[in-house]
């Protein structure tokens, strides 16, 4: 018989089934992974499935940036070697990773959870947009720098921020075109970064 | 440029095949369901990286391997142009659960995903985009279902524009794409701006993009059409003895735009029509201008052909424009494009059969189908090479 086939425990098909949801992750690849965990020792199983947990236990969202981290506020809002006049405004947690790893930005972050997708049914409205309103409504800070994505969702996601920000009369910039268009942040190098950030302009629609 | 060298694995019906194409006329013959088609297809397949048959690439991957745990079907070509040697290679891989039979380990989704499979694509053993391949093997194909071109629905004449296009300038290609994400991108919005879950003020940034994109192609189609429209009429004229006047016309949704206008002009005037459509776009739910709505229409004596002419006459217009295409292709890309033709041959009167086929030989490699050797001229047989196709086998015959 075909191993696809074979009718698995109830157990083993619904671990199948929950690695399958992950990105990346298709039926043979949760096949796999199902198998292995299957014939590794118990507390090797253990240490993962606690990893897991934690994750839900320990992380939360940060009230003001909105990352994804363990403390409120998170590291980066509470510390006072940041400068808080500035805020970089990304589409994933991700994302702020790369830019540290640049460590061309001393500034704050706000994440938005994602970028503008009509056909995903992704509108202003998904995303942590209210949150970085609120922020700019204390009146602290000078620059907003919109590093989303160069592709279309994250063009049209930064053109619609642009336009909603005006009013609160900071100075809004744009990474500059130094990042491969059609790419991710998360997937650009340092320096490129660090020359996409140094070389910000003046955010034009 | 001609194909010198074309392999086969699990393509199709083909599990395994190696063939020398001659430099000049290859005639494939046999029965009905051999694989004569599937081969044609192949060839196309090396050109345009999709299947002009089907857009399901799981139906490619031969049914046996795809019971394998891993399936993959590959195309691999090897071409010889005025550059030079070049290596294509195109590689589907497809998954067991993906094959229609549903296990009950896998969910749903998963299966619905029928056809979805990875494609690998070498250029000289290096990977590649697709879009960085097509039209590296330039191809002109006439199967049956070109012969409506001129009757059919308006996407099969604007295809019949971004196929050629697309072979020889990519900017023409990435734009198509851009546009068409736009398109599905707005299309959504300007729905959920209907249902009242977005603002229309959110649609200029995808206007902009719109225009931007839609402008450009619009642009690069006047220029295509006003080649091609001339090329056309040359060729209809042989065809018919000097005796039907062929005119190639645009149609753009834009109706304001005219040959002489530029860019700038055109971007202008389209940016105008999303404004006086905006209201009524909202209340269709969809895009309505653009070159997504473009048109041709063909002018024979000035009478349009694809209301008013004779089977026959939209025939040889077929032809016409499909000899165009060849001598475009020619012309830009400054060596002749391999000429597919499948069941064409044996649907012309001899008259035109033997036209069409000494403009083909000017040009260089053509490969063409046939169920009946005895349809073709004993003389257009003897200068061509034949090869049978038998179940998914290929002999010199
Ligand atoms: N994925 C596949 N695996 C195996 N066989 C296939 C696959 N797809 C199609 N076929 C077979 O290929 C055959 C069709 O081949 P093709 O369309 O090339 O025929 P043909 O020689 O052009 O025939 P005709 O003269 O009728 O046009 C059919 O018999 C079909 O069952
Ligand atoms: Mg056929
Ligand atoms: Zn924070």
């Amino acid at each position: 018989m075909e191993p696809d086939f074979t009718p698995a425990a109830e157990p083993v098909a619904r671990l199948i089934g929950e690695f399958n949801k992950l990105p990346g992750v298709g039926p043979k690849t949760a096949q796999r992974f199902t198998y292995f965990l299957l014939k590794q020792p118990e507390e090797e199983v253990r240490a993962l499935a606690e990893a897991l947990l934690a994750i839900k236990d320990s992380i939360i969202t940060c009230s003001s940036c909105q990352n994804l981290v363990e403390t409120d506020p998170c590291p980066f809002c509470s510390s006072s070697e940041r400068d808080s006049s500035r805020i970089c405004v990304v589409e994933e947690p991700m994302d702020i990773l790369a830019l540290e790893r640049s460590r061309g930005y001393k500034g704050l972050y706000h994440v938005l959870h994602g970028a503008i997708s009509p056909m995903d049914g992704i509108g202003p409205e998904e995303l942590k947009i209210k949150e970085l309103i609120q922020r700019l409504q204390k009146g602290e800070v000078e620059e907003v720098i919109l590093a989303t994505n160069p592709n279309l969702e994250g063009e049209a996601t930064a053109m619609y921020l642009y336009r909603l920000m005006t009013p609160f009369g900071v100075r809004v910039t744009r990474l500059a075109r130094g990042l491969p268009m059609g790419g991710d942040l998360e997937y650009a190098d340092e320096v490129t970064l660090m020359q996409a950030l140094e070389g910000r302009r003046q955010f034009q629609p | 440029m001609h194909l010198s060298k074309l392999s086969l694995t699990n393509f199709r019906n083909y599990q395994r095949l190696e063939w020398e194409p001659d430099r000049g006329i290859n005639i494939l013959f046999g029965d009905n369901g051999q694989g004569k088609t599937n081969l044609v297809e192949a060839i196309n397949f090396l050109s345009t990286t999709r299947s002009y048959r089907t857009s399901i690439e799981k139906e490619l991957i031969n049914w046996s391997a795809s019971h394998d745990d891993i399936s993959a079907a590959r195309v691999e070509g090897e071409v010889v142009g005025k550059k030079g040697k070049l290596r294509l290679e195109l590689a589907l891989m497809g998954r067991k659960s993906d094959s229609g039979k549903t296990s009950s380990l896998v969910k749903p989704e998963v299966d619905a995903l029928v056809g979805v499979v990875h494609k690998k694509i070498l250029l000289n053993g290096v990977p590649r985009r697709a879009m960085d391949v097509v039209g590296k093997v330039n191809t002109v194909l006439f199967a049956s279902h070109d012969i409506d071109v001129s009757s059919g629905a308006p996407s099969q004449r604007r295809r019949y524009l971004d196929v050629m296009e697309s072979q020889v300038n990519v900017e023409y290609l990435r734009a198509l794409a851009g546009y068409n994400r736009i398109l599905v991108q707005r299309n959504h919005l300007l729905r959920q701006i209907q249902e009242g879950h977005a603002n229309s003020f959110q649609l200029e940034f995808w206007n902009n993009e719109l225009v931007e994109k839609g402008s450009y192609l619009v642009e690069q189609r006047m220029a295509l059409i006003g080649n091609i429209c001339a090329l056309a009429a040359d060729i209809h004229r042989q065809l018919t003895s000097e005796k039907e006047n062929l005119i190639v016309l645009y149609l753009p949704s834009l109706k304001e735009v005219t040959a002489d206008m530029d860019r700038v002009s055109i971007k202008g005037n389209f940016s105008t029509r999303l404004e006086l459509l905006q209201k009524r776009e909202v209340a269709a739910g969809m895009s309505l201008v653009g070159p997504h709505r473009d048109d041709l229409t063909f002018l024979v004596n000035g009478v349009d052909i694809g209301i008013y002419g004779s089977r026959g006459q939209q025939r040889t217009v077929a032809l016409s424009l499909k000899l165009a295409e060849a001598g475009f292709l020619r012309q830009t890309v400054g060596e002749s494009p391999v000429v597919l033709l499948d069941d064409i041959l044996s649907e012309l009167d001899s008259k035109r059969r033997h036209l069409v086929i000494e403009t083909l030989r000017a040009y260089g490699q053509v490969v063409t189908t046939t169920t009946e050797l005895e349809s073709l001229e004993a003389a257009f047989v003897a200068g061509a090479k034949v090869f049978r196709v038998h179940e998914g086998t290929l002999t010199p015959a």
